[in-house]
């Protein structure tokens, strides 16, 4: 069912991406063994142990140190691998316990954020293609063009100052139920929507007029069923392909939200570690981020190739 | 011929293309019919309104881009060709539709045999996948089953047409419109495909109403023949008065540049047919590119009875003796 | 009819443009108040004709902020957006005329960063360097640049297996004049759309990092950090509503001519 081209296809954007990651790794290693307050200090830091010479060559000589950067860096790895990523210096607490915590937020709204961009463009798409050149039409349109150019930091208090302060629906800030959720995860899906109620808008339109569709009614299915079994499914291709350009984004999108929001995730937490020089939180989060990122990635591409048969059988769409 | 003989008759069907306030005439006044277990061809250049009349009549033209006027009736019954919900009444039920080329004809999404399935209830899918499998072993596909899963880029264009044949008459039709099967396929399926609609024709009984721009297809497949000239039926009546002995010079033209049927060199016609919305004026459209066009011909001109059942839009181009002389 | 609305619409946007960029560059002019004088007696000063749209927490005068703050806000854009697009297009424009293994890499490492999420990037190089609109600057031209080399050099590659490429080379032109005097007008309709609808972007992403704090230092005004200003003061709406409508305003123009411009270009080509 696979074959050899959709395959290598797959192998070699998971190779640049391994390329990529790799870059990354060595940058957030760089990040902490160049900069102010080196490790050793840093080492001494977290063990509340005084800062006198001798100890930091102590210390530097039982954390390898003096062994030259690739081997270093091979060592960290190893550590990284098993999960020990070192304190942070804010807390004291383990970087990776920390991390997972933040995680749980983040993800929450993230998923959350992705579930309204996949529902709400797919139901403005299709009334918007449904209208098309009438008023409906004209107001998804023009909610489009708003939505992709709102900053999200404005639009998140703008929300905030109407849902919450205003009519007192929603509540303003934190993260203890899932009323929480709403108005941050719609504010970071917001642009999203506009950009794929666009790309539907014009896939679903595209579709409708291929000679498929055509012999589809003439087979005597209703334009509801043509909609819903072929419209709409050959529309979503190019949704998913972008699908995975467009994680990055998201992920990126959730710092600013978060820190709207009060939102408890992992893009506060590393706007607070930059802020405080909490190099082992930045360069967790740098590193995390990335892994996610790579294996959302790889996974979106794997799920656009079994949805599309053209895909997984080798050919180019 | 007798009203009872006929299943599929049009009335005055028009199509008009909306641009703006506009209307632009694409198809205009035709009125033709289709005789029971017969075959009525339509033939006319590309871009003349064959493929629009075929969609107009299974009421498939988007309402927001196109106005159609007229009547259609299938046998007795009138269709509804301009409410969409009544049409799927008999879309697919009393009139099925093969189209122009099999290979963008399927979802690229679904597999053959869930195009054969699809809108059945599973208590079906075992009886309607030995039927497929059955009609297409008759049509000469050796493996029907192997079919079955494949994807239609995975195909040729030869064996679609064919899966779309049968997958539109398991749909039990009384009228087939087959709108240029042939175009999109070599010589030998071609003959193939002929060979299948001849037998669906004799053995199923089903009429067909077979649009196309060779007049090899037509003159061996229809029993009547339709002439259509930008938007308009220029001539017709039964094959053999049509096809031998035109009396539209533009039947002579498209007869003459088809290679093979006389011994002259092959003539092809000056110029091109008006595009849609192209001003003709009132009088005959193909005068600018007749080689016998006169004064009388810038007058409107009707489709007039010339010889009993043989219809033509021309006043002044008698046949072949004429031609001669000219 | 549509071409009519498209050039209304168009020259309203560009009205906008021009009338925002104009009221920045005159700020000296249109303000006399010093955007970063701070004046607790004056807090939340309403509308008045000594501040036309009132005063911020610390008596600071929201007019001139905005009209300071738009000129870092769209003068560090439009910088990002130009050395990238100058950097990116020289870049695209050898590569597609070289091909080749650098080609190979330029487009496997575009096809790499294009979805890679900026904010690493950018805590990377701020992290390093430390906080500052020179570093961001420095962190979203080294994400843009590839962007426009991507772009130009599908459009060079276009451009040359054109005949009249063929032409030019046979009346004896030298590459670097054919690149220049040929190829490079034949892409600037195209790369300008990218470009107007990336200006947009980079906009966003400045003010949004001077937003987090990464960015513009206070007390320098800037749009994205008056709004985060304004976050604490939720009930004084003004202070975060007039830099968040110049933002959106910016965006939205800069989108619709990018959309225009692209739309246009297609029409021809078809």
């Amino acid at each position: 069912m696979w074959n050899n081209f959709a395959l290598r296809q797959i192998g070699r954007q998971l190779t640049g991406l391994l390329v990529l990651l790799f870059f990354v790794s060595v940058a957030a290693f760089v990040l902490v063994r160049l900069l102010p307050g080196d490790a050793a200090t840093a080492y001494l830091n977290s063990i509340n142990a005084p800062l006198t010479e001798e100890a930091i060559e102590e210390v530097e000589k039982e954390l390898g140190l003096d062994a030259p950067l690739p081997v270093q860096y091979g060592k960290w790895m190893i550590q990284v691998f098993k999960g020990d990523l070192g304190f942070s210096y804010q807390t004291g607490r383990p970087v990776t316990e920390e991390l997972s915590e933040d995680l749980r937020y983040t993800g929450a709204l993230a998923l959350t954020a992705l579930g309204w961009v996949l529902v709400l463009s797919l139901i403005l798409g299709t009334f918007s293609a449904g209208h098309s050149g009438g008023a409906v039409d004209m107001m998804i349109r023009i909610f489009t063009f708003l939505g992709s150019a709102m900053p999200k930091f404005w639009l998140g208090f703008l929300a905030v100052s109407l849902f919450s302060l205003r009519w007192k629906l929603l509540p303003v800030q934190g993260a203890a139920t899932w009323k929480h959720l709403i108005l941050p995860s719609l504010t970071l899906a917001c642009s999203y929507i506009a950009t794929y109620t666009k790309l539907l808008r014009n896939s679903i339109l595209e579709v409708q007029s291929s000679p498929f569709v055509l012999h589809a009614r003439s087979r005597g299915f209703s334009k509801r069923f043509v909609l819903v079994r072929h419209v709409i499914p050959n529309a979503m291709t190019p949704v998913f392909t972008t699908l995975g350009l467009h994680l990055g984004g998201i992920l990126s999108g959730s710092v600013i939200v978060e820190n709207v929001f009060a939102w408890p995730g992992l893009g506060r937490m590393c706007v607070d570690a930059v802020a405080a020089r909490n190099y082992p939180m930045i360069q967790g989060y740098i590193l995390l981020l990335s892994v996610i990122f790579v294996t959302a990635n790889m996974l979106c591409d794997l799920a656009c190739a079994a949805f599309h048969p053209r895909l997984r059988a080798g050919g180019r769409t | 011929m007798k009203k009872e003989d006929v299943i599929l008759q049009t009335e005055n069907l028009s199509v008009s293309m909306r641009a703006g306030k506009e209307r632009i005439p694409a198809v205009k006044d035709v009125t033709l019919s289709l005789k029971r277990k017969g075959c009525t061809g339509i033939i006319g250049e590309s871009g003349c309104g064959k493929s629009l009349t075929c969609q107009a009549v299974l009421g498939l033209l988007e309402p927001k881009k196109w106005t159609v006027t007229g009547k259609v009736f299938l046998e007795d019954e009138e269709v509804p060709i301009t409410d969409d919900r009544s049409m799927d009444r008999f879309r697919g039920k009393k009139l099925a539709f093969a189209a122009q080329n099999p290979m963008a004809a399927f979802d690229p999404r679904m597999t053959m045999g869930a195009h054969f399935l699809e809108g059945h209830s599973r208590r079906e899918w075992d009886a309607i996948r030995k039927d497929a499998g059955e009609r297409l072993a008759r049509m000469g596909i050796c493996e029907p089953e192997s079919l079955w899963n494949r994807y239609s880029f995975e195909l040729s264009g030869g064996q679609l047409q064919r899966v779309l044949i049968a997958l539109v008459l398991g749909l039990h039709p009384k009228v087939l419109l087959a709108d240029e099967p042939t175009t999109a396929l070599d010589q030998a399926t071609e003959e193939e495909l002929l060979r299948i609609l001849e037998d669906c024709q004799n053995q199923e009984g089903i009429s067909i109403l077979l649009v196309s721009h060779d007049l090899d297809v037509i003159s061996r497949m229809a029993d009547t023949v339709y002439v259509m000239y930008a938007g308009q039926i220029v001539e017709c009546g039964e094959k053999e008065a049509v096809l031998g002995n035109p009396l539209h010079p533009y039947t002579g033209g498209l007869m003459r540049s088809r290679p093979g049927f006389s011994k002259e060199r092959l003539k092809a016609m000056n110029g091109y047919p008006p595009r849609l919305g192209e001003s003709t004026g009132s009088g005959c459209a193909f005068a600018p590119r007749c080689p016998f066009a006169k004064e009388v011909c810038k007058g409107e001109q009707v489709l007039r009875e010339m010889t009993p059942g043989h219809f033509s839009r021309c006043s002044c181009f008698r046949g072949q003796g004429e031609e001669k002389h000219g | 009819m549509r071409k009519r609305g498209r050039k209304v619409t168009a020259a309203c946007c560009a009205g906008c443009l021009t009338f925002l960029a104009a009221a920045c560059l005159l700020a000296p002019v249109l303000s006399s108040c010093d955007p970063n004088l701070v004046n607790p007696l004056k807090k939340f000063a309403g509308m008045s004709r000594e501040h036309p749209l009132g005063t911020d927490y610390l008596g600071r005068d929201l007019l001139a902020r905005l009209l300071w703050g738009g000129r870092n806000t769209l003068g560090y854009a439009a910088a990002v957006t130009a050395v990238s697009a100058v950097i990116g297009t020289g870049v695209g424009m050898i590569s597609g005329f070289l091909g080749g293994a650098a080609d190979r890499l330029l487009m496997r490492g575009s096809d790499v960063l294009r979805a890679f999420p900026g904010v690493v990037l950018v805590l990377i190089i701020v992290s390093i360097l430390g906080a500052g609109i020179g570093n961001v600057c420095i962190a979203l031209l080294l994400t843009r640049w590839i962007w426009y080399a991507r772009m130009a050099r599908n459009l060079t590659r276009e451009e040359l297996s054109r005949p009249s490429i063929l032409a030019g080379r046979l009346a004896g032109s030298g590459w670097g004049a054919i690149l220049i005097h040929h190829v490079f007008p034949a892409i600037l309709p195209q790369m300008l759309s990218v470009l107007s609808v990336d200006f947009g972007g980079a906009l966003l992403s400045i003010s949004g990092y001077s937003f987090l704090g990464l960015g513009i230092l206070p007390p320098e005004p800037e749009w994205g950090m008056m709004i985060s200003d304004g976050r604490s003061y939720m009930d004084k709406p003004g202070m975060m509503f007039w830099p968040g409508i110049c933002i959106l305003i910016v965006v939205i123009s800069v989108n619709v001519l990018g959309d225009l411009l692209r739309d246009i270009l297609e029409e021809k080509r078809t």
